[in-house]
């Protein structure tokens, strides 16, 4: 088994975090958990078994046996590595993970991740999660809180998992959705208030690009938008002055 | 074309000699720093007057070259027109042993690790062509030697080091290079710069269960392991314990193995092994930056004192660098500090190897008074036998090969007693794997063996704190008892933090005494 193996997943802030998870369309990070156990001080006690999760940030193709400069000499001689000393054999796949935090291996603790307080034995193995491993962490309390929970997406390369937010939280607090050009910020705006107004959340959206027009075509709110247009009063002018208008607008 | 029939440059002239020299890094800076530590009155002209000795050695050797004159202070061959092609189908076998790395820091070295790699050139199945051994040896774990000496680590390195080898040959029917890191032959206390012994001290005889310990590593099978030791004790019994002691009856009987004639015992076994292959299998030791003056001195500047001479020029080198005290090979290299890496990196061109010269290792195995294990009393144990057949050790001879104008050159050892070939085919080989790392000019497949024994640092690291969780659980739980121990494990586990607290208090007792 290699050093990583790597799951697809949900990047999100550890659900103990009262910060609000970064919610995007899709998502390509990815978490793994190798296992782990705390043994805790004293004679006779039982060690706790506790899973680990983690981020993975970097995934390198190694070959720590093979150095560059060799790899430069062959290349100018058009010599076949199999044909030398070198060794081929050692050819390995690393990867750069950030420790979200743990949880009890048994019980639950409702997709709670506490910090690690302890690293995990050196070399040991990584394990793929399951999709109810990573839906338990994904969706932390709200998994039992289903009421509440707004259905945003799936994962990308897990579509069997939800990617949900809290919806108490998105109407009693502020909320702002932040991310790069084209990561999906109005699709996920689209999306909660579909859900919002699926539960009928009385909602007002001031909209000058005409984003959310569409929402009076989705069927399950049809006959429940109004639109209101703003009305600009416009008054008989030459074409001059309205050309030299609009150029003054840039 | 290969490195060696490349038109150089004019080499011949003072301005070009000084040019070269300038413009290679590793001597320029070799050169500086010798110029430093030379005596005043030479250091003014150093750099000058080395270029013109190395101009007239280059004239020399290429009047010798071209017919122009009988002798030679130095003859080189050309080793760079192997390719890999003529090496296909060849089991290599590279063996490196070295001080493994402990988080807890010690004057003595705990562990030991050798590693060894073994490729077949041109096989193309990716399992059968390579094969990695790693062998870790705790020094704790022997009862035999003087674990207080330097040199104790040294000793066991090179016993793991034969051992691995031998377990190579054993387990390779078709094995053609065996290759070690470092000398051939490296007994412990070998001065670094004669390469001569300046007096072996001895060590405890280790114990059977010692060698038990060694064996299970290396030996194919216990069956073997045990035909090993009888036919050591056997020989022993029989020619060389008598030699050495004259409590040989009681070595025997307590079945105790002295050290360097168990080497000696493994490194004639390993040349049996190897003698009844055929074709020999190449065995060779590669050492960089060696410090080693045994050729400069006894070979290429005996030469040239006994041709400087003949012709009447017997004050050259007190001419050239002001002196009258430049008289023999060996107060030139004292004053001028000189040594084979250096010299020959300002003489060889790259793809040369000097020819062969009989390395002394041996000439100063005398005697020592050693205990035997679990006895306080010592006895005198006689080192001569070692020196020659039929128990000693092998003859070894050395050679230089110039790999790379970024390095020194590198010295091969082999055994002459393998065939005449040895030194001339290890050197091809050493060039041709080394030319894979011109920047290293070392060859490749012992890097890849030290670098596979080598224990990453982000794993010791891990282990460290590791280690030191349990200690901390242990002194938590009162499981340590003796003062002492629980001061050093306090400070083993804080001090990465709080060294400030341990600084030596100036005002304390002990601090005055």
């Amino acid at each position: 088994m290699p050093a990583a193996t790597l799951a697809p997943s949900l990047a999100r802030a550890p659900a103990r975090s009262s910060g609000w998870p970064w919610p995007t369309r899709r998502f390509a990070s990815r978490i793994s958990s190798p296992y782990a156990e705390l043994r805790p001080v004293g004679q006779g006690e039982t060690p706790e078994q506790i899973r680990v999760w983690a981020k993975v940030l970097r995934i390198e193709r190694v070959n720590p046996l093979f150095p560059l400069e060799a790899g430069h000499e062959l290349a100018a001689t058009r010599t076949n590595p199999l044909d030398t000393v070198l060794s081929l054999s050692r050819e390995m796949v690393t990867a750069v993970c950030q420790v979200l935090g743990a949880e009890p291996l048994r019980g639950n603790a409702g997709g709670r991740l506490d910090h690690l307080r302890y690293p995990p034995r050196p070399a040991s193995t990584a394990y793929r999660p399951s999709s109810t491993d990573i839906a338990r962490i994904v969706l932390g309390e709200l998994g039992e809180k289903s009421r509440r929970s707004l259905d945003l997406a799936t994962l990308s390369n897990r579509p069997e998992v939800d990617v949900v937010v809290d919806g108490h939280a998105v109407v009693t607090r502020h909320l702002a959705i932040l991310a790069m050009t084209g990561a999906g910020k109005s699709w996920t705006a689209r999306r909660l208030i579909e859900q919002l107004a699926s539960r009928n959340y009385p909602i007002v959206i001031f909209d000058p690009h005409g984003d959310y027009t569409g929402l009076a075509e989705v069927p399950a709110l049809r006959g429940r938008v109004r639109r209101y247009y703003a009305q600009f009063p416009i008054f008989a002018e030459d074409a001059d002055t309205i050309l030299s208008f609009i150029e003054s607008l840039g | 074309m290969s490195d060696a029939e490349k038109p150089l440059p004019e080499r011949l002239s003072a301005e070009d000699v000084r040019d070269e020299l300038q413009h290679h890094a590793h001597l320029l800076m070799a050169l500086a720093e010798n110029a430093l530590l030379v005596a005043e009155s030479m250091r003014d002209n150093y750099f000058k007057n080395t270029a013109a000795f190395v101009r007239h050695l280059r004239l020399a050797m290429q009047e010798a070259e071209q017919g122009r004159r009988p002798d030679t202070p130095l003859a080189v061959h050309d080793v760079s027109g192997l390719s890999w092609s003529e090496v296909q189908n060849e089991v290599v076998t590279f063996i490196d042993g070295g001080v493994g790395q402990v988080q807890v820091s010690s004057r003595m070295p705990i562990l030991l690790r050798v590693g060894s790699y073994m490729v077949r050139t041109g096989e193309r199945r990716i399992a059968e062509r390579e094969r990695f051994g790693f062998y870790p040896v705790i020094l704790g774990d022997l009862e035999g030697g003087n674990k207080e000496r330097d040199d104790f680590a040294a000793l066991v390195r090179m016993t793991a080091e034969i051992l691995g080898g031998l377990s190579a040959l054993e387990r390779t029917p078709d094995l053609r290079v065996l290759m070690f890191h470092g000398p051939l032959v490296n007994l412990a206390g070998t001065s670094s710069t004669t390469g001569a012994f300046p007096g072996y001290a001895g060590h405890a005889p280790f114990t059977e269960r010692d060698i038990d310990l060694f064996l299970r590593r290396y030996v194919p099978s216990p069956d073997l392991g045990r035909q090993i030791k009888e036919e050591f004790l056997r020989r022993a019994y029989l020619g060389l314990y008598p030699a050495m002691t004259d409590r040989s009856e009681a070595w025997v009987e307590r079945r105790l193995f002295e050290p360097l004639a168990w080497l000696a015992y493994l490194y004639r076994r390993m040349l049996d092994v190897a003698a009844r292959r055929g074709p020999r299998p190449i065995i060779a030791g590669v050492v960089e930056r060696g410090g080693l003056r045994e050729f400069s001195e006894r070979v290429v500047l005996d030469r040239v004192y006994r041709g400087l001479r003949e012709k009447g020029h017997g004050d050259y080198f007190n001419r050239l660098f002001g002196r009258s005290d430049l008289t023999s090979p060996a107060a030139l290299l004292n004053r001028l500090g000189y040594n084979d890496g250096l010299l020959l990196a300002m003489l060889l061109r790259p793809g040369q190897v000097t020819e062969p010269w009989p390395m002394r290792k041996y000439d100063a195995l005398h005697s020592a008074d050693i205990a035997l294990p679990g006895e306080a009393g010592t006895g005198r144990v006689n080192y001569a036998p070692l020196r020659t057949e039929p128990f000693g050790f092998p003859r070894v001879h050395g050679c230089y090969v110039h790999v790379s104008e970024r390095t020194e050159p590198v010295r091969v050892e082999v055994f002459p007693d393998l065939g005449p070939e040895q030194a001339i085919e290890a050197a091809r080989r050493t060039y041709l794997y080394a030319r894979l790392l011109p920047g290293y000019g070392f060859p490749i497949g012992l890097d890849i063996a030290d670098k596979h024994a080598h224990v990453p640092r982000w794993m010791t690291d891990a282990y460290g704190k590791l280690i030191r969780f349990q200690l901390g659980v242990s002194l938590q739980n009162g499981d340590i008892g003796d003062a002492e121990m629980r001061r050093i494990l306090v400070q083993a586990i804080y001090m990465t933090n709080r060294d400030w607290l341990f600084r030596p208090d100036p005002l304390s007792r002990h601090a005055h005494e």
